[in-house]
């Protein structure tokens, strides 16, 4: 197969767009559609720093690389979550970001550990707070949520962006459509506004299959966990994964048009505007860190750890930030 | 040697000897290894190992390859499972 721009060898063909392309030319197209996506969807601007959630997946990095290859003014976030599963997966986690840190000196990397801060690490929250069945994923997502917004606010960045890409939103939309949960449905987009609280949240990659972002970051030599989480091993996400990529070996662009077409029926015919509404409207500051919440006083999160914990001085709760820093990012 | 010479006639080989094994493609995933017949595209070879070819890169010699791509005998590939999170 040739590249359809040079007629060069293929890397790739993504048959939903029925495009094949050279290495030079798609890791040109890359960059050139996340700048479309920014643009399309007001993500952000130049003139606003940028905090990237990385994980040290192929996602997170592949988004980092990229906004910096565009110029963004865009700095890392790491949690580290304590998960070992007999691979050291958040100690290897760490190991790749801080090498691909290392090799990116315009940008810093802002690093908290869980359980340094706390005094638990997610499994041990997990298996104390009884949560999940067993399973720390719901509690990880809540304090990766409280924590990724907390520290992009009191570091000064107005957007968070994530590495979530098109399979991931489609794995999501389908989950929700099966359950008809209208609020979930409600939130999902590309952006989702900041203000009262909230950091802007950012998802760049949210048009690219996930088979397009492991071939950018393979063709530009970044290094990333292949390893899964231990714990994502059976989950529900990886099932709903698998089997719309059944659906789209048989029906090219099947994922990409389910995306599509449920925001133009969010942007164009409103789907969804009634419940959005009403759930902001329902939130308010929580008593203890002033996040938004639902809950009456504390938050989900503030409920989670021993007062004592909660009060310990505040700069036990700075992330560490690892650079190369030539000046502090401008308040938003 | 003259073909008309009776020894041109000779077999190279027992017959009854057991044949070489024809060259197969390695290709290696998650620390596994599988040897599979050859002259076939990538995707046909992804698809015998049960797997969707989606959900699946293909690596040749540290390249990217696309899955239309033949596969010869004795090439070793690495298949690069694309599908993450939980």
């Amino acid at each position: 197969m040739r590249c359809r721009k040079c007629r060069e060898r293929a890397v790739i063909h993504m048959r939903q767009h029925k495009l094949a392309l050279c290495r030079d030319h798609y890791l040109a197209w890359i960059p050139e559609q996340t700048e479309r996506f920014i643009r399309k969807y007001r993500m952000f601007t130049r003139d606003e720093p940028v905090l990237v959630a990385v994980s040290g997946g192929k996602d997170s990095l592949a988004l980092w690389d990229v906004l910096l290859r565009l110029g963004y003014r865009a700095d890392g976030l790491y949690l580290g979550l304590g998960i070992d599963g007999d691979i050291g997966y958040s100690d290897a986690s760490y190991a790749k970001i801080r090498a691909f840190a290392e090799q990116h000196p315009e940008a810093r990397l802002h690093v908290l550990d869980i359980r340094e801060t706390y005094g638990e690490s997610i499994p041990e929250l997990a298996q104390r707070t009884r949560r999940g069945k067993g399973k720390p994923c719901s509690v990880c997502g809540l304090v990766k949520r409280h924590e990724m917004n907390r520290i992009a606010h009191e570091l000064g960045y107005p957007v968070l962006a994530t590495g979530h890409n098109l399979d991931d939103e489609v794995a999501v939309l389908f989950q929700n459509t099966l359950h008809w949960n209208t609020g979930y449905l409600a939130r999902q987009y590309p952006v989702l506004p900041g203000g009262d609280g909230f950091a802007r949240k950012v998802k760049p990659f949210c048009r690219f299959y996930e088979r397009e972002t492991a071939a950018y970051a393979i063709l530009r030599g970044i290094d990333y966990i292949y390893d899964e989480c231990p714990y994502s091993v059976g989950a529900t996400t990886i099932y709903y994964k698998e089997l719309l990529d059944r659906l789209e070996a048989d029906r090219p662009g099947a994922k990409l048009s389910f995306y599509l077409s449920f925001l133009r029926a969010k942007d164009q015919d409103g789907l969804f505007a009634h419940v959005q509404e009403g759930e902001r409207a329902e939130m308010h500051p929580c008593s203890r860190c002033g996040q938004p919440t639902t809950a009456p006083d504390l938050c989900a999160f503030c409920r989670l750890w021993p007062e004592e914990v909660l009060e310990r001085p505040t700069e036990t709760f700075i992330p560490l930030t690892l650079a190369p820093v030539a000046e502090p990012p401008e308040a938003a | 040697m003259n073909p008309s010479d009776p020894r041109a006639m000779q077999p190279t080989e027992d017959p009854s000897a057991p044949k070489p094994e024809r060259p197969k493609v390695v290709v290696k995933l998650r620390g596994q290894i599988w040897e599979v017949e050859g002259n076939r595209r990538a995707r046909e070879v992804v698809r015998e190992l049960g797997l969707n070819p989606e959900s699946y890169l293909v690596v040749r010699d540290g390249e990217l390859i696309t899955d239309d791509t033949i596969l010869r005998p004795g090439d070793r590939v690495e298949l690069i499972a694309v599908i993450s999170g939980g």
